[in-house]
């Protein structure tokens, strides 16, 4: 919907993601306060930022998956953390550089989440979560174990990325490598989201059979799909890997795949606004619980903290709960509503 | 319209919430000179049954120091704690988050946490204290220090004792079992190294999730193997369950169970109950009824004054806390004497630390030394038995090799 009195007059404006003069000085503007975020922030929060960021390029490609093609996959982590091992192995084993390393991590992952997506031919639904659960395990079990390459259970030293031989190992440094990357995959992804690809996509969600017999090959969709989604996780992993400077295999749970699953349902399945949304959410909504426990234990200090960490967890649980039974739509449905609100004001309807 | 009035609602206090994010942490105490330690630890999470008794037992030894001690000559101590769930992004706020508040040096819990903390550490020069000592965590030595035997070095100190005790020409077979993350696997690191020279021949390594609940796989491979002994490296919680399986299989008993460091004997006797009995444990702390041990009787002192009780019998987190905090005070302290409190940073600190040699910690003994190329500080290992509900001491201490990564 556009804002009131705006009208498209022509087919390049009606398809193209920013349509008005205000939407692109709102853009600039966004992208402006982004990138001097640093020069006002603490160190944690520009940290927060960073994680919060690479978040977002792992979940935009389990939206692809999940969202726009309906193939659930609770085994997200493991090609995250197949990105970042190779592009620690690439860096620090091979010499190569980070920025030679980081696109081939994308690809490397792609090739292997086309192997493991192979069974979304066959099942689906609830079979294919579990299928995917078996990837997590079966990648987890190679990286534990193949100690020559990957350090197995020790983990692995990644050199921090450079630009000029300067190295971006402060959080400040690399805030500005994520950023761009981020936006750049969230381009990416709007861009397929709403090409070919992505119509493609929402028709095998939707409905299989009927998108098979329209024409459209599933073998070659579903795993392409497949291959979208783990390319953007192995971008994350890769991203992961050279933020920390070690990859270890302890960064790459279930527990992981699983949240990264709740960013996308909080958030709003099928949309690239809501991926955001929902990583937002989850992540600051952990901050603050965990701050909001240590300000009541130290307002209520005859009572252990221990309670209150777990208090914290309760509530943490309770907001997601919550948010499910009454906003099932996520986060972005609520955003739709205010921007039509927004649109139409003054006008009820 | 009902749904647009939640929206600004949900909108404004989002908007909220955000904004007291970026304000300081009300915790600080405003105005007062005091030295930050951070502290990062599983209050909640797969091991946080550990975790939760490990805490209590710093915020004491901090209330003790402030308290009795008068703090750090003079300047009172403050823990930073932050609860990181076993998930690596929250140790990583939580460490941004406490150095913004002003800790100069932390207590950290698992390996998996140092291994993520390290290059930071290291480019930030901030000295850590760890109950998580994988191979890996603390070498080569740099900011992290340990205060008890590392977890491989530990499997050393049994096969050791083992070579002193096995009277049989074949070699003695071991399991290893435990936690499939560096913790767990660290007695491997060791067993590849050592296991020849100690007659040792190690017959299974099995490893499972820090969730399971249940360990009859593990325990019929173990039974399957012909073990006589089993090593297990995981918290309290499966070593009590390994025996509740151990037990319902029929080798409780026939196969020798033994853990290492970081798992509480006192909540595994709390678990298990009887069958306990005949389990060994590789001690690196006096034992509660050694109490001619000063020590032992500060860590009873302090448990009378901040719970009214004292040391169980089978206690040892308690006392393996205390050793930890102590000696990362004694650094703290002495890098204090030397460069003041305006200049008291985490090099500073790393110096102290590494300046304690055959310091004797209230009786301690074998007496502990750090260095720039050994952090361990603790070297001995004892081999202590779980008998009649008590923890007994079966042998001399024994040496453990530094096991150091492949």
């Amino acid at each position: 919907m556009l804002p009131c009195g705006s009208f498209t007059q022509r087919y390049e404006t009606d398809m193209s993601i920013v349509r008005t003069k205000m939407q692109w000085i709102l853009l600039i503007v966004f992208l402006l306060l982004l990138f001097a975020f640093p020069w006002f922030s603490s160190n944690w929060a520009i940290s927060l930022a960073n994680v919060i960021a690479i978040s977002i390029v792992a979940t935009l490609g389990l939206n692809i998956l999940s969202g726009c093609t309906g193939q659930i996959s609770i085994g997200h982590a493991a090609f995250v953390a197949v990105g970042a091992y190779f592009s620690a192995v690439a860096t620090s084993t091979y010499g190569l550089s980070t920025w030679i390393a980081l696109p081939l991590s994308g690809l490397f992952t792609g090739i292997i989440g086309l192997f493991f997506g192979l069974p979304s031919l066959r099942i689906k639904g609830v079979y294919l979560a579990l299928a995917t659960i078996a990837a997590h395990f079966i990648i987890m079990f190679v990286i534990n174990n193949w100690r020559g390459v990957t350090g197995g259970s020790y983990g692995m030293q990644v050199p921090f990325a450079t630009i000029g031989g300067i190295s971006l190992s402060t959080d400040r440094s690399y805030y500005y490598v994520v950023m761009i990357v981020t936006i750049i995959m969230i381009v990416i992804a709007k861009n397929i989201m709403r090409g070919k690809f992505g119509r493609a996509f929402i028709a095998v969600r939707d409905n299989d059979l009927a998108a098979e017999t329209m024409g459209i090959s599933l073998f070659r969709y579903k795993l392409l799909s497949f291959f979208i989604a783990t390319f953007f996780a192995g971008i994350a992993g890769a991203l992961w890997a050279h933020y920390l400077g070690v990859v270890h295999p302890e960064q790459f749970t279930i527990w992981d795949s699983i949240w990264y699953l709740g960013m996308l349902i909080i958030g709003g399945m099928g949309s690239i606004t809501g991926t955001i949304f929902g990583v937002i959410f989850l992540k600051v909504l952990g901050e603050y619980v965990t701050i909001f426990s240590q300000m009541v234990s130290a307002a209520f200090p005859a009572i252990a903290e221990q309670s209150f960490a777990s208090i914290a967890q309760i509530v943490y649980g309770l907001v997601i709960i919550l948010f499910l039974i009454f906003e099932p739509r996520g986060l972005y449905h609520r955003w739709e509503i205010l921007k039509a609100y927004y649109r139409l004001f003054p006008f009820a309807h | 319209m009902r749904p647009r009035r939640q929206t600004i609602i949900l909108s404004v206090i989002t908007a909220i919430l955000i904004v007291t994010l970026l304000v300081p942490s009300a915790c600080q105490v405003k105005g007062e000179q005091t030295i930050k330690i951070g502290e990062l630890i599983d209050l909640t999470g797969p091991t946080s049954d550990a975790g939760q008794e490990m805490h209590q037992d710093y915020v004491d030894n901090i209330k003790w120091l402030n308290e009795v001690d008068g703090g750090f000559n003079g300047i009172k101590a403050e823990l930073l704690w932050f609860d990181t769930a076993y998930q690596i992004p929250r140790v990583l706020s939580g460490y941004k988050r406490a150095r913004e508040q002003g800790a100069v040096a932390f207590f950290l819990w698992a390996a998996g946490d140092v291994e993520a903390l390290k290059p930071t550490l290291e480019r930030e020069k901030v000295p850590i204290s760890t109950s998580g000592t994988s191979p890996n965590t603390i070498y080569p030595s740099g900011w992290a220090y340990t205060s008890q035997s590392a977890y491989a070095d530990n499997f050393a100190g049994f096969m050791s004792w083992l070579k002193q005790t096995w009277k049989e020409t074949r070699p003695v077979k071991v399991a290893i079992t435990g936690f499939d993350n560096a913790f767990g696997r660290s007695a491997s690191v060791a067993a590849r190294k050592y296991a020849k020279d100690n007659n040792v021949q190690i017959v299974a390594e099995l490893y499972f999730s820090p969730a399971a609940m249940d360990f009859t796989t593990e325990v019929t491979k173990i039974r399957d193997a012909g073990a006589d002994y089993a090593y297990i490296s995981a918290s309290q919680v499966p070593v009590a369950a390994i025996l509740r399986d151990a037990n319902k299989i029929g080798i409780l008993g026939k196969v020798k169970f033994v853990h290492g460091t970081s798992s509480s004997p006192l909540q595994i006797s709390r678990l298990a109950g009887a069958l306990t009995e005949g389990l060994l444990y590789c001690d690196d702390n006096p034992v509660p009824s050694e109490t001619n041990i000063p020590a032992i009787q500060r860590c009873n002192e302090m448990l009378m004054k901040y719970h009214g009780t004292k040391l169980a019998d089978t206690e040892d987190v308690y006392i393996q806390t205390f050793t930890r905090s102590q000696l990362f005070f004694e650094g703290i302290r002495r890098a204090l004497n030397k460069v003041g409190y305006d200049k008291l940073d985490g090099a500073a600190i790393k110096e102290g630390i590494d300046s304690i040699k055959d310091f004797d910690l209230m009786g301690i003994t074998p007496r502990m030394s750090f260095g720039p190329d050994d952090p361990r500080g603790r070297e001995h290992i004892r081999m202590v038995e779980y008998k009649g509900g008590k923890l007994v001491p079966i042998s001399d201490w024994i040496y453990c090799e530094f096991v150091k990564p492949e």
